[in-house]
């Protein structure tokens, strides 16, 4: 039985157990019903045959009792008057009293609960004939009564019979009167005691009815739904719950319990992933700010509390503008919050926040865009990182570099003064060695070709000499910078002039890129030109005739308050020679014949003391490729 | 209704010529006899009564009584009416119900005295009633004691 019940029923739908409660309740309900249906139809059947037969024998009786009591008196009256009359009404009743006497013989005779008096009918019936036949003849001759002893024993004989007929017929009506009064007792007592035992009945079979629904409705639904309600307690209180045993698919409540399991699974992995997140967030070394796209901050970790020395609750609601130091606004509306807002990410954007206790803090921004399901902006999610050491180390750096150049600069302008000084003691003999050739080349027309050429090498010579000492002096004197605002455009349009001849001999296509956005350069406009000549001037020389030499300009952040300029001189010639590429910027250091090898050095020389560098490498696709780059503000070491 | 009236005028129809011929002796005009030989010797009013209004069937010895009606009239009236208080008509219909419900028969009627006397003489558990005047040896008088 528990086995059906396991299979069948624990298994089944909510309706299937809901139903088979409501059919327990039902078959008792269906018991009782019929009890009280089968003890009414029994009393209805004794009720029916005590109507058809048991009152109809009863008045039956009383009436034959009555009827022969009737006849008796009139046949008393006939015997006490002689009235013959008398007599013969007298004799009419006997038809009466056959008839009553045959119906009740008939009504007895179709039920066995009347055997004794259908007996007594009978026994009566042939009573009473007798009787009649006797009185009938008796009373219609009484008047010679007197002299008739054979008729006074008839008398007294019938007198006899009709006090013993009477006193049957009084018997039976009493015996029928009192059976039909007993059956109604028996009926009422009968009726008092169903009612009693229905009601017991009643109370018996709802009470099991109630137990057994109880007991179903616990196992089949109580039970499983309080093994959910303990699944459910034990997740709350310990985020831990025992997988449910097996069901059948079509039970809903098991079907529950186990969609309730592995919604817990699911959350329990989520949660994991929480706290794992949490965790990630928590012990993350850069500072989580987490913006709504309306950028009211809503989420900071603890980083980001310690970073700006305020709680939690006061930063949370602040605007992401209300963050940054006002000087950085600008740039950080432009480079942070209109790419973010526009789905780009950000990438170490360095600006400034601000601070009560430190005042400004230097970090890199970093952004991207969390989005919703419906693909709109739902957060913010943005890091910053603490650059203050780094500055420091950049300042400290800085400082070194700005030292170490010093002390170059003092040995170079030691070197220098002492090759100026070389140079100057030597361009005295050399103007005299080269005025002298001079002279001696057009004072004495030389007619031997072989001298002439000896004196072409050697005004060449000298010449060449002169312009190395001259390359020399300028090297080695220290250079006085002007800054004076100058877009590039200028600056290259006065360089082009420089090497218009150059550029037109070799026939050099110049294609040129500005992304400077004509913006104001403070540069020493000589120096920077010719930086800028000599550059062009060895491109266009190492480039092919007819060849094409690129320029391009654009600005580079180095700072959030400060950019520098990038230019960028690519030729199509054969490239630089990778050995000599480390040497490439040092004085007298040259591959090209009749160089000096004091150009590039020159170049990183003015470069340099606008604080900014020159490099050099060999393009992917050939040539040399040499870029600048250098503040356009003055550098601070101009101001030390 | 019809019939009580047929009654009453019977009745009076019966007792007419009684009424008429012979006048009603109070008091000493009848007396109780019985057979010689029978022990009973007084008997009171209440007894007599009883055994001739069938009441008491039998002698102080277990015989039964058998009781004689005498039909001289005078005698007869006097005896029910000062003894029996009734007519004797009303006798006759008490003694007709007895034998309608068959209690008893009829008692045995005498034309008159001497009839009665003979029949005592002969019958030894016989009673009757007899004028004062014709007692004999025949049968024997029973004294009625208020």
């Amino acid at each position: 039985m528990r086995c059906y019940l396991h299979k069948h029923l624990a298994t089944g739908s909510i309706r299937t157990k809901v139903w088979t409660c409501v059919f327990i309740a039902l078959a008792g309900y269906f018991i009782a019903t019929l009890s009280s249906f089968y003890f009414n139809s029994r009393q209805a059947t004794r009720l029916a045959q005590l109507q058809k037969v048991g009152f109809p024998l009863a008045l039956l009786s009383d009436e034959v009792h009555r009827t022969f009591k009737s006849q008796t008196e009139q046949y008393e009256n006939a015997f006490l008057t002689g009235e013959v009359e008398q007599a013969i009404q007298a004799n009419r009743l006997s038809a009466r009293i056959l008839e009553i006497l045959e119906e009740m013989k008939k009504l007895t005779e179709h039920t066995s609960l009347y055997k004794e008096e259908s007996q007594l009918i009978i026994t009566l019936k042939n009573d009473y004939t007798t009787f009649y036949t006797l009185a009938s003849e008796a009373y219609m001759r009484t008047q010679s009564l007197e002299t008739s002893i054979e008729l006074q024993k008839k008398v007294q004989q019938l007198g006899s019979s009709q006090i013993r007929i009477l006193a049957a017929f009084n018997n039976l009506a009493s015996l029928l009167g009192d059976e039909v009064e007993r059956n109604i007792q028996q009926e009422q007592k009968y009726a008092q005691t169903n009612t009693l035992f229905l009601g017991f009945l009643f109370v018996i079979v709802l009470v099991i009815a109630t137990l057994i629904s109880r007991r179903f409705a616990n196992f089949l639904l109580i039970d499983p739904l309080a093994q959910i309600q303990s699944m459910v307690t034990s997740f709350a209180l310990n985020q831990e719950v025992n997988e449910p045993s097996m069901g059948s698919v079509n039970d809903e409540i098991h079907t529950l319990g186990t969609s309730f399991w592995e919604m817990t699974q699911v959350l329990e992995q989520t949660m994991v992933s929480r706290d794992f997140v949490d965790n990630i967030i928590k012990n993350m070394s850069g500072s989580l700010f987490v913006f709504l796209p309306d950028l009211t901050l809503t989420k900071v970790n603890k980083t980001t509390q310690i970073l700006l020395g305020q709680s939690e609750e006061t930063l949370l609601g602040c605007s992401m503008t209300s963050l940054v130091k006002e000087e950085m606004l600008p740039l950080f509306q432009e480079k942070g919050i209109q790419p973010l807002l526009a789905g780009e990410d950000v990438v170490n954007l360095e600006i400034y926040l601000r601070s009560e206790k430190r005042g400004k803090i230097p970090i890199l921004f970093s952004g991207s865009v969390l989005y919703d399901q419906d693909n709109r902006i739902s957060a913010l999610i943005c890091v910053a990182n603490d650059i203050t050491e780094r500055k420091k180390v950049e300042k400290t750096l800085r400082k070194i570099e700005i030292e170490r150049a010093l002390a170059k600069t003092a040995s170079l302008a030691a070197i220098g003064e002492l090759t100026s000084s070389l140079a100057h003691e030597m361009r005295n003999p050399l103007s005299s060695i080269k005025m002298n050739i001079s002279t001696i080349r057009q004072q004495f027309k030389l007619t031997d070709p072989a001298f002439q050429e000896l004196a072409a090498i050697a005004a060449e010579q000298s010449g060449r000499l002169e312009t190395m000492l001259n390359d020399l002096l300028g090297y080695g004197r220290p250079l006085q910078l002007h800054f004076k605002a100058i877009t590039f455009q200028d600056l290259l349009r006065d360089t082009l002039t420089a090497i218009a001849k150059e550029k037109k001999d070799k026939a050099i296509a110049l294609h040129i890129t500005d992304d400077s956005t004509s913006t104001n350069f403070q540069v020493d406009e000589e120096l920077m030109i010719r930086a800028l000549s000599n550059l062009l001037l060895n491109a266009i020389q190492w480039s092919p005739q007819g060849g094409e030499v690129s320029v391009s300009c654009r600005l580079d952040a180095i700072t959030p308050s400060q950019q520098q300029a990038r230019i960028e001189i690519r030729d199509h010639g054969p490239g630089l020679n990778e050995a000599k590429m480390d040497r490439l910027f040092q004085p007298f250091m040259t591959t090209r014949e009749g160089g000096t090898g004091l150009g590039l050095a020159n170049v990183r020389k003015i470069i340099e003391y606008h604080g900014g560098s020159v490099e050099a490498s060999n393009h992917p696709d050939g040539g040399a490729h040499f870029t600048i780059t250098f503040p356009i503000s003055p550098p601070p070491v101009n101001h030390l | 209704m019809t019939r009580y009236i047929l009654s009453f005028l019977i009745t009076a129809a019966f007792f007419l010529p009684i009424s008429l011929s012979l006048p009603v002796q109070a008091g000493k005009g009848f007396i109780i006899v019985v057979h010689k030989e029978n022990s009973c010797k007084a008997l009171s009013t209440i007894e007599v009564q009883h055994i001739f209004l069938g009441k008491q069937r039998t002698w102080p010895n277990g015989a039964s009584i058998t009781l004689v009606m005498n039909k001289n009239d005078d005698i007869h009236e006097l005896f029910t009416r000062s003894m029996l208080q009734k007519s004797p008509t009303q006798l006759s219909v008490y003694w007709r119900k007895i034998l309608y419900s068959g209690a008893s028969m009829l008692p045995l009627a005498m034309k008159d005295d001497e009839a009665v006397k003979s029949y005592l003489n002969v019958h030894q558990n016989a009673i009757s009633y007899i004028a004062a005047g014709s007692l004999d040896k025949q049968v024997h008088q029973v004294t009625v004691n208020k």
